[in-house]
């Protein structure tokens, strides 16, 4: 048997793809950082980095845990713009070497190559300052669920669900984390089967994660996956784009461990809810019940009446089970939505041109092309090949997710700078 | 019962044969792909090789009514896996949802039990596979200091079952560990005889739970479309029927008879609360009825429990229950929950 012709471009482009990444930064704001630090950025930074030297002397006097607290939050500002004084110190010496017309011209030509050198470290001292400088996401410390649904569409769309929900689940695995699936249904009409490579039609999948950050880590995943692909069932051998929904939930930790913890209990929370606002639905209800039937059905439904919201559970063969879990899934959403619905209100508080940040769940993040080996974010503008890894869970999704998290940073960091700019005009 | 459509079958076989050979026995697809699941991952966790095979084969036994819990050798309970084995009646979650709601009213100490010197004693009589008392067991074992759990069962397949469930939850870690003065206990006996009760005196009884055999031999010979085909094939009819020999007090249906049994033994042993399992509205009408007769009901407050006693009732879903006593006056009883009326939850006074 001779091998198919294939073109002989195509054939160095197949062997390379193993073996290097090509990474592409496309022009976008991600790449393009702005060279200097906004002005009133570092007023910010200058002013908590005071309020955190004057809490450090007062806590060498006396210990106070609610100012320890604030230390080691500014801690963090107060380092980074440490690191940046003495690089920017450094910097404006190493001018005035290179400058100087009595300077020695070898000693000019060695501090011209190092002030290359500080110039580069700068810029990362200065995004490093500007992180700092961002507030940390209210749910940033939680565990988190993330809730797969296929977009409208066809099974080629549930298919792709259980691929993601699958490289997700192997991410969890290659990084150690506790991963527990929670739901995985598939769609009532598909029947049994499964397409050429395994994947199940898929209706509703959601992988809880219940390591603490783990919202922190996923946040970033969250919105429209896109896939382009000639699907198994496709007969004529046309490309589909479908696509799926990844949700991203903050979890509670269970049993309660760690210092500032959610309290569900707290009417306060955001995982609060009114036992008397949930309507329970058992689907056996009919007919005699008791010793005369052995039913196995263990389904259970939960509406929160005041949002609507509708949680189904039956894949525990135990009733209580399913409540609980029922319950977990039911506080994460309300959670979810109570913490949108106030980033919305705040938004709509700034100028408008602020709330372009917001992504919203319409939006398209992520496509994944097989046919060109590529997986593509949209918000950070970045392109990895090597799609096999990234479904796998390997470390090209990691380099992707982390790509996603600094724009989602960058953001913030706009954001920051916009409100602050406002602050300093009035 | 209505029949399974044709089009329904045709609609599981699309999906498998499998689910179409589980369909007479689920009666919905739903239910169907569920324990299709259960089975798969059964057989996936027992053995590797002939699986196809063996799958189908369970998959049209199941279908045949053979109960799921028998094939699988178990049931969850709450945090439990409670074991299961043919001759011993598999626990219901109406069960499972009353004795939560219990052990939530104990620890709220609104039965006045162990509230001052954080001890408890609570027996189960007819414990099958010791689910209940194994369930309270494990939800109160760290609210009370002493804490003494008893199941009592005649059937010594029921006895060994329910010891080696204590056993194998122990060992799973869903029971917390014994400590000094936490036991839990299964006894062989059968509570029509005194010997039993006279060992029982030597303690005392704060909570007394049963769920007794309490169908009547009319729905069990003739069905009527009340008892599931699986169960009357099944299941042990010692669990589910109160055997013939039993002697019938007078002003007493024979369905009836364990409760009023039950009652003398309370009157002995004098437990502080009482909850027992019954079969629909008029058997627990009939026995509120009786119980008012008794000596027992002077200070005693009684409700009763629909299926999921804390959820909300639906519109058609009375939360009080009429009944008339043994003297022809109407009486009216606090019903709680969702579903069908299932329990009879009797405080005592002292």
């Amino acid at each position: 048997m001779s091998a198919p012709w294939i073109c002989r471009s195509c054939v160095r482009a197949l062997r390379q793809s193993h073996k290097l990444q090509i990474v592409r930064f496309s022009s976008n704001d991600a790449a393009s950082t702005s060279s200097s630090l906004a002005p009133s950025l570092l007023r910010r930074a200058q002013s908590l980095s005071a309020e955190h030297d004057d809490l450090q002397k007062s806590l060498n006097s006396s210990f106070d845990a609610a100012k320890a607290k604030r230390a080691g939050e500014l801690g963090r500002v107060a380092s980074a713009l440490r690191d940046w004084e003495t690089a920017q110190s450094s910097i404006v010496e190493l001018k005035s070497m290179a400058q100087d017309p009595d300077q020695d011209p070898d000693l000019a030509s060695i501090a011209r190559d190092e002030l290359e050198g500080e110039r580069a470290k700068l810029e990362l001292l200065e995004k490093k300052l500007k992180e700092s400088l961002t507030p940390k996401h209210a749910f940033a410390h939680l565990p988190c669920m993330v809730e797969f649904r296929p977009g409208p569409g066809g099974l080629e769309g549930r298919y792709f669900t259980d691929t993601l929900f699958k490289m997700y689940k192997a991410l969890c695995a290659r990084r150690g984390y506790r991963a527990n699936v929670l739901k995985y249904e598939m769609a009532e009409a598909a029947g049994d089967q499964s397409s050429s490579s395994g994947e199940q039609p898929v209706q509703e999948a959601i992988l809880e994660i219940q390591d603490e950050g783990a919202y922190d880590l996923f946040r970033g995943e969250a919105g429209m996956h896109r896939v382009q692909r000639i699907p198994s069932t496709e007969s004529k051998g046309r490309v589909h784009t479908s696509a799926v929904a990844v949700w991203v939930l903050p979890s509670f930790p269970e049993g309660g461990t760690g210092g500032d913890n959610v309290d569900v209990d707290d009417p306060e929370s955001d995982f609060y809810i009114n036992p008397q606002d949930v309507k329970i639905e058992t689907m056996r209800a009919r007919g005699a019940g008791g010793q005369h039937v052995n039913k196995t059905e263990s389904a259970i439904r939960m509406t929160h009446i005041p949002t609507g919201t509708v949680v189904s559970m039956q894949d525990h063969r135990s009733q209580q089970r399913n409540r609980e879990d029922a319950w977990k899934m039911l506080r994460s959403r309300i959670a979810s939505q109570r913490a949108e619905q106030r980033e919305e209100e705040a938004a709509r508080l700034r100028s408008s041109v602020l709330s372009q940040a917001q992504i919203t769940r319409g939006d398209k993040i992520r496509t994944y092309n097989y046919n060109q080996d590529r997986c593509t974010d949209h918000r950070a503008g970045l392109d990895v090949h090597n799609l096999p890894d990234v479904l796998e869970g390997g470390e090209t999704l990691d380099k992707i997710m982390e790509a996603a998290r600094e724009w989602l940073v960058s953001k913030e960091v706009e954001m920051l700078v916009m409100e602050e700019e406002a602050k300093a005009k009035k | 019962m209505p029949r399974i459509p044709p089009w329904l079958f045709r609609k599981a076989n699309r999906r498998s044969p499998n689910v179409a050979a589980l369909l007479p026995a689920c009666r919905d697809l739903q239910s169907a792909v569920n324990e299709l699941r259960w089975l798969k991952e059964h057989v996936h966790g027992i053995t590797r090789i002939q699986q196809e095979g063996l799958l189908s084969r369970l998959c049209r036994k199941r279908g045949q009514g053979y109960p799921l819990q028998y094939i699988l050798g178990s049931q969850p309970f709450g945090p439990l896996d409670i074991k299961c084995r043919p001759g011993v009646l598999i626990p219901r979650p109406e069960t499972e949802a009353y004795t939560y709601h219990l052990a939530d009213l104990i620890k709220a100490g609104s039965l006045g039990v162990g509230a001052s010197d954080q001890s408890l004693g609570i027996v189960d009589f007819c414990t099958g596979t010791g689910c209940i008392p194994l369930l309270l067991y494990a939800l109160l074992s760290r609210r009370f200091e002493r804490l003494e759990v008893l199941g009592v069962d005649i059937s010594t397949r029921a006895v060994s079952l329910a010891r080696a469930n204590v056993a194998h939850n122990i060992r799973l870690g869903h029971l917390p560990s014994m400590r000094p003065n936490h036991t839990v206990d299964i006894l062989q006996g059968d509570i029509f005889q005194d010997q039993i009760l006279e060992k029982l005196q030597e303690q005392t009884w704060d909570v007394m739970v049963s769920n007794p055999p309490y169908i009547s031999r009319r729905a069990w010979h003739y069905g009527g479309g009340q008892i599931g085909h699986s169960v009357r094939k099944y299941e042990p009819s010692l669990a589910l029927v109160p055997g013939d020999d039993i002697p019938i007090p007078t002003a007493w249906e024979h369905e009836d008879v364990f409760y009023a049994r039950l009652l003398d033994i309370a009157s002995r042993l004098r437990p502080k609360a009482m909850l027992y399992e019954i079969g629909d509205e008029m058997q627990a009408v009939r026995v509120i009825s009786r119980f008012s007769q008794h000596r027992l009901s002077v200070g005693s407050h009684i409700e009763v429990w629909r299926d999921w006693p804390d959820t909300t009732p639906s519109h058609e879903e009375g939360s009080l229950l009429e009944t008339t006593t043994a003297d022809g006056r109407s009486q009216t009883v606090l019903a709680k929950g969702s579903g069908n009326i299932r329990s009879i939850f009797i405080t005592l006074g002292s």
